[in-house]
């Protein structure tokens, strides 16, 4: 144990020391304690956790072809969501290994197990999520190639797939006649006057 | 309770690609997500007679089956817009569709021309004589 005078000693010289301060150096401290780095807004993986994820990614990417700003960023919350679900899983594998039984079935792991759950579930949320946005982003790409003309793209916002749902008149009308509704109701008017907004406490009608 | 072997999870992930069949990069995801789900609900059957864990193991099974039934459903989506490029599609169209590989086919139908029947109570609603959900009914004659 230090004595007092130890301890005024390192007190004094823990003034001299006012920690880092470059930015890779208060990067590098802030990851002192780091533990899973599951709450970091940017996983870091390992060299070897890297490599796979790229294989992964440059896969994916080539199969699922996001175009423009929207569907690359769905592509690239896929991907977050896909590498927290791995880090969990491998944690998890580790956790096994350690203790060479199942983690649900530890006192000591309790904790842990339903903190990493928890993250597990977000992650999840995060994939379906991004997944389903994805699909339908693509979807509506393609119904405004083989359905609408170019005139019908510069006046209709690339957002709107009108084979969908839209709003049209304050309410939410969905199927086959939107396009017509569309035209009747809006014909030729500016593009801002096609998509006003819906009055507050507008009721929403979707049937 | 022993821990589940390793080798049990391998013989899943087969059991499972061969039921599902995935062909993608996509879809084998959702079929490991679909593995690891039931892998996860093995292990909470095998040790059902801990009344220790119970709770956990409560927990786990729930949220194990939310997971397996959602990989499934969008893996049975994945799939049906997968072949639905294939049924629903002219070959010309098949190569323009090949640029949005995710997108479901089956959502990108032909607006019909609205009817005159349509017209006219699309009139009337203007007028704010019919109310909006007086076309839907209308919509709906009109497409038998």
């Amino acid at each position: 144990m230090a004595s007092a005078a130890q301890v005024l000693a390192n007190q004094a010289n823990a003034q001299h020391s006012t920690g880092p301060k470059t930015d890779t150096g208060k990067a590098r401290a802030s990851r002192n304690n780091l533990k899973h780095g599951l709450t970091l807004g940017v996983l870091t993986l390992s060299p070897e956790e890297q490599k796979q994820f790229c294989e992964f990614e440059a896969k994916m990417r080539a199969e699922c072809l996001p175009v423009g700003a929207l569907e690359c960023e769905a592509f690239q919350q896929f991907l977050d969501g896909v590498a927290r679900i791995n880090k969990i899983r491998s944690i998890v594998g580790d956790m096994i290994e350690k203790y060479n039984d199942d983690p649900l079935l530890q006192l000591e792991t309790e904790a842990t197990y339903r903190q990493l759950d928890r993250y597990r579930a977000a992650a999840e949320m995060i994939v379906y999520r991004a997944v389903k946005t994805l699909r339908e982003l693509q979807t509506t790409r393609l119904f405004r190639e083989f359905h609408v003309t170019k005139d019908e793209q510069e006046v209709i916002p690339p957002l709107v797939n009108p084979g969908e749902k839209f709003w049209c008149g304050g309410d939410m009308r969905m199927a086959h006649n939107d396009r017509e509704i569309f035209y009747n109701i809006y014909g030729s008017e500016p593009l801002t006057s096609r998509f006003p907004p819906p009055p507050p406490g507008a009721r929403v009608q979707a049937f | 309770m022993p821990l589940l072997p390793p080798s049990r999870f391998a013989e899943l992930h087969m059991e499972v690609a061969a039921a599902t069949q995935p062909a993608t990069e996509l879809e084998r995801w959702f079929a490991n997500e679909i593995t690891h789900a039931t892998w996860e609900l093995e292990r909470v059957r095998a040790n059902k007679s801990k009344t220790d864990a119970e709770l956990r193991l409560n927990s786990a099974y729930s949220r194990a089956t939310r997971n397996w039934h959602r990989a499934r459903k969008e893996l049975t989506s994945l799939q049906t817009a997968r072949v639905n490029h294939v049924i629903r599609l002219t070959p010309g169209r098949q190569e323009s569709a090949k640029l949005t590989p995710l997108a479901d086919p089956a959502r990108v139908r032909q607006p019909k021309p609205a009817g005159v029947m349509h017209d006219h109570a699309l009139d009337l609603i203007q007028a704010g004589i019919l109310s909006s959900a007086a076309l839907k009914i209308v919509g709906e004659q009109e497409n038998r």
